[in-house]
């Protein structure tokens, strides 16, 4: 026979550990959607990289840095007698 | 407190007490009852439907691998993009609230309700693929009855046309149909992945059950085609095209010592990020899948044969007068009568009878055996689409005119890449490196296929093409000492060989002291008065070569005319 006292504490046992269940259901549940939250932030980040990689090589393409300095700023490329050569 | 409590359990009604105690033990053996089936005898049922409203079934998005060139820079990028469906059996129950598409600047109304009527038995239909987040988000912010979006890939080319040909483009599935695209698929493609989820009533996800196939997103490549070379390419070769009125053209440069494909370029070009209005023939990457006959780029080829043989040096003299050769019953010609020349003048002038002589005197297989240990007929492996081998016709009886034909480039045909392969053994001292079009760390081995000495007696020959005799002034390069030859065919149409359909070619190396780069420009079909390739392909030659060596930093190995100063040089100005 079990004596009462280890009854109530098993009891007490059960409950809490009940308790306990739930509370880590809740919680796996919680991290769930927060894993779920950041993946998809993730998602936006990456297509959002993407887009801004796109968007870099579009405004630093060859020809549109030619074009401006050409254009703009009147740049161009020094003809042969312009150049000096240096030895090091 | 006890007495009490004894006095009110007093069964003073006692059929009271039994029905209520009755009625309670009933409902226990309900609920018992209850229980039973539905843990036991339904539980399998139940818990199936349970899971077909809960559990999901979730794809992994793995996206395509980008493409890049040397130093990094994106040639093609999968971004993610919406795509629109709708299941036209729920939207013709919902027509009443069709009209919230009114005025929707992605999805016009009228359309929607055609489309939907239309294949109204269906349950699948797309309504529009392809579209920017924020686009299908001003229509899926309508909620639309049986308006659903899914995700996708679309795959975007930053570079557009300059790289179009090399880095070719995917079809609306994502999957490759050119170029790099097609040829590394496998590489490139990812796998998308499956995970089983469990949802709740608002769709949220609240538990990973297990990753079912998990995602491999597809690997990155990184080409040996070097974006700022190819712009400059690409720029020199239009505007030859445009000045020449060309049907067409390539430009191929490589790097001598690694075999790198540096810049692959070709007219007419098309945009890969819009591929509407598309002419097939754009398609192609010619430098690759187009051949034509060599012609005197073929020349050196010839002398080489000769000099690794032993029959001839440079200073060689042979006799070219009148400047006709009669063989079989062909007139071979030259230009004029060079009368007697050395082997150096029989490439300087571009002599056909002088390489015709030499061919002649070789044994009957010696010339193709080599033009074969040079790479021509045979693929170059680099592992492109539709790739040409070439034509290099092994016979084993051979009439003289063909001999004597073969030696000044008639009666095979390369493509843009194998003369440039070509070119570039004799540029590394006769060490042929295999092409890649895949950046490639470290020095790659490479089989000698010709004597250093031979080699490098055959650059010093190229070299005075260009110079003020030569057939190609136009080629040099302002600070950098040029090898090269030009070449002039005669287009083969239907019926033989056109009158005046050209194609003008130059292959050259530089800097010819210590070659790094090999660079061929091919102009298909020029349609003004100019057709030499000495006036149609060696200026184009010259912008690219110097814009190359330009940009690697190859130290000028002729600075005549550059004003050549020093830390201790004071006499600059």
């Amino acid at each position: 026979m079990v004596a009462p006292w280890m009854i109530r504490i098993l009891v007490v046992l059960v409950v809490m550990s009940a308790l306990a269940v739930s509370y880590s259901v809740h919680q796996a549940r919680r991290f769930t959607d927060e894993s779920q939250r950041l993946q998809q932030r993730q998602t936006r980040l990456e297509s959002q990289w993407s887009q801004l990689l796109l968007e870099h090589s579009t405004w630093g393409s060859y020809a549109r840095v030619e074009r401006l300095a050409r254009e703009k700023l009147g740049m161009k490329l020094p003809k042969t007698d312009e150049r000096v050569l240096i030895r090091p | 407190m006890k007495k009490q409590a004894r006095k009110t359990r007093q069964p003073n009604h006692p059929m009271r007490w039994r029905f209520v105690l009755g009625f309670w033990a009933v409902c226990a053996c309900l609920l018992l009852v209850r229980a039973v089936d539905l843990q036991v005898i339904q539980h399998d049922f139940l818990a199936h439907q349970g899971d077909i409203r809960n559990l999901r079934v979730e794809p992994l998005a793995a996206h395509r691998g980008v493409i890049r060139d040397r130093a990094g820079k994106p040639l093609a990028v999968s971004t993610p993009v919406v795509t629109l469906w709708v299941n036209p059996r729920e939207a013709m129950e919902h027509q009443d609230q069709w009209g919230r598409l009114a005025g929707n600047p992605v999805i016009d109304l009228k359309a929607f309700a055609r489309k939907v009527r239309r294949h109204e038995s269906r349950e699948f239909i797309y309504l529009e693929r392809g579209l920017a987040p924020e686009a299908a988000k001003t229509v899926l912010n309508l909620n639309v009855p049986g308006v659903y979006s899914l995700t996708e890939y679309r795959r975007y080319y930053p570079a557009g046309e300059v790289a179009s040909h090399v880095v070719g483009f995917t079809n609306i599935d994502d999957q490759g149909q050119e170029g790099i695209e097609l040829s590394m698929e496998d590489h490139l493609s990812g796998h998308s992945g499956r995970k089983k989820v469990v949802r709740d009533l608002l769709g949220r996800v609240i538990q990973d059950i297990e990753v079912l196939e998990p995602a491999e997103p597809g690997e990155d490549v990184t080409l040996s085609i070097d974006l700022r070379l190819q712009y400059l390419a690409y720029r020199e070769l239009l505007g030859a095209v445009q000045k020449f009125k060309a049907k067409g053209g390539s430009a191929v440069v490589l790097d001598v010592r690694t075999g790198e494909v540096l810049a692959m370029v070709n007219q007419p070009a098309y945009n890969p990020n819009n591929r509407g209005n598309l002419d097939t023939g754009a398609l192609r990457n010619r430098a690759v899948t187009d051949l034509f006959e060599p012609g005197s780029t073929m020349k050196p080829f010839t002398v080489a044969a000769a000099l690794e043989m032993g029959m001839v040096t440079p200073s060689t003299t042979i006799n070219t007068h009148p400047g006709t050769l009669r063989v079989g019953s062909k007139t071979i010609r030259d230009h004029r009568d060079y009368g007697v020349i050395d082997i150096t003048t029989v490439l300087t002038k571009s002599s056909n009878v002088g390489t015709s002589k030499l061919a002649l005197a070789m044994d009957p297989l010696a010339l193709p055996g080599y033009l074969e240990r040079f790479g021509f007929g045979q693929s170059t492996h680099i592992a492109f689409p539709g790739e040409s081998n070439g034509l290099l016709p092994l016979r084993s009886k051979w009439r003289d005119v063909e001999r004597a034909a073969l030696s000044y480039g008639y009666g095979l045909s390369v493509s843009a890449v194998q003369l440039a392969q070509a070119y570039a053994v004799i540029a590394n001292d006769g060490v042929k490196v295999p092409l890649t079009l895949k950046k490639v760390d470290g020095l790659p081995q490479g089989e000698q296929v010709i004597g250093k000495g031979t080699a490098r007696q055959l650059v010093q020959m190229l070299e005075t093409v260009v110079s003020r005799v030569g057939t190609a002034r136009r080629a040099q390069v302002p600070g950098y000492q040029v090898a090269g030859k030009t070449g002039t065919v005669h287009k083969v149409m239907a019926g033989g060989y056109a009158d005046d359909n050209y194609i003008g070619l130059f292959a050259g190396l530089a800097p010819a002291t210590d070659p790094r780069i090999v660079t061929v420009v091919v102009i298909d079909d020029p349609g003004g008065d100019a057709y030499y390739g000495g006036l149609v392909a060696a200026p184009a030659f010259s912008n690219i070569m110097g814009g190359v060596l330009r940009s690697l930093h190859v130290p000028p190995d002729k600075p005549d005319g550059l004003l050549a100063g020093g830390p201790d040089a004071e006499d600059r100005s």
